[in-house]
């Protein structure tokens, strides 16, 4: 009996924690949930991997911000003042 | 006694509260801070080269109409993106069906496995970049704003679903399934980057 709770209890954090997983990854989780996420994980191979690969993507996209060269800028600006200088001197 | 620091000395909130004011230089300034992050953002919403910087350009003019009403319950490029995001959903909802992104499922995961890079480590997670900016780009309008906005922007959850006009569990959701989705169509890098 013991041995069917656990495997109900697995199960069904199995089907709990791929919904919960960014929450756990973004810190907001409560501190029971994410014990929860962790005790389950250390036994399932499949949650473990989700997890691990869903870090492994956030980190990625985390680097893109940074990778933006410097283009765009002066342009807009010359075309917002073109466009202003169009309008009534009177301000915003 | 000292000069007045120049604009680019300034704070934020000191350029916002001038350009409220009617200051064009500080406005100027803060156009100057944030256009190329906005244009990036909005290439990643779905835009092209020519559509992210017109929304930019129309973005930046709103924002210097409405700057007196700005309350500053909200970081100004919070409330810039909001925005900007309007103006480019009015965009990609006028576009021809045929040009929308398809579905994250119809996306063939051996098209990007095909592609998976050398031996060599940074070439490899430069290719990731890539091939990942490609899935972003395939992924519905709903799925990819909130990891626009929450992983590559680094918007706390709160900000970004107020940039996007939702609640936070609807925000959640949509950001885990576009995570998801992602994870799904990289799963041969992820698989091989050990990151």
């Amino acid at each position: 009996m013991p041995g069917l709770l656990h495997r109900l209890r697995f199960l069904r954090d199995h089907r709990w924690v791929p919904q919960r997983a960014s929450d756990y990854l973004d810190g907001e989780l409560r501190p029971d949930e994410r014990r929860r996420v962790e005790h389950h994980a250390e036994a399932c191979t499949e949650c473990r991997e989700l997890l691990r690969s869903l870090r492994a993507l956030i980190e990625v996209l985390a680097t893109i911000r940074h990778d933006e060269p410097r283009v765009v800028a002066t342009a807009v600006l010359a075309s917002i003042q073109n466009r202003l200088s169009d309008l009534p001197p009177d301000g915003p | 006694v000292t000069d007045p620091p120049s604009n680019r000395e300034l704070s934020e909130d000191s350029l916002v509260q001038r350009a409220a004011g009617g200051d064009m230089a500080a406005f100027e300034e803060l156009v100057m801070r944030h256009a190329d992050r906005l244009f990036a953002s909005l290439r990643r919403f779905g835009l092209d080269d020519a559509e992210a910087q017109e929304v930019a350009q129309e973005t930046f003019l709103r924002a210097w109409r409405s700057l007196p009403r700005f309350e500053r319950r909200s970081r100004f490029f919070t409330w810039l993106y909001r925005i900007g995001f309007n103006e480019a959903q009015r965009r990609l909802a006028r576009r021809p069906a045929a040009a929308m992104a398809v579905s994250a499922d119809e996306r063939s995961v051996e098209e990007l496995a095909d592609e998976r890079p050398g031996p060599v480590e940074q070439a490899e997670v430069k290719e990731l970049r890539k091939a990942l900016e490609r899935a972003l780009g395939e992924l519905p309008d709903d799925l990819r704003a909130p990891v626009v906005l929450r992983d590559i922007e680094g918007f706390s959850t709160s900000e970004a679903a107020s940039i996007l006009s939702l609640g936070e569990p609807a925000f959640k959701s949509r950001l885990h399934r576009g995570r998801m989705a992602l994870r799904g169509l990289l799963t041969p890098w992820i698989a091989s980057t050990d990151l």
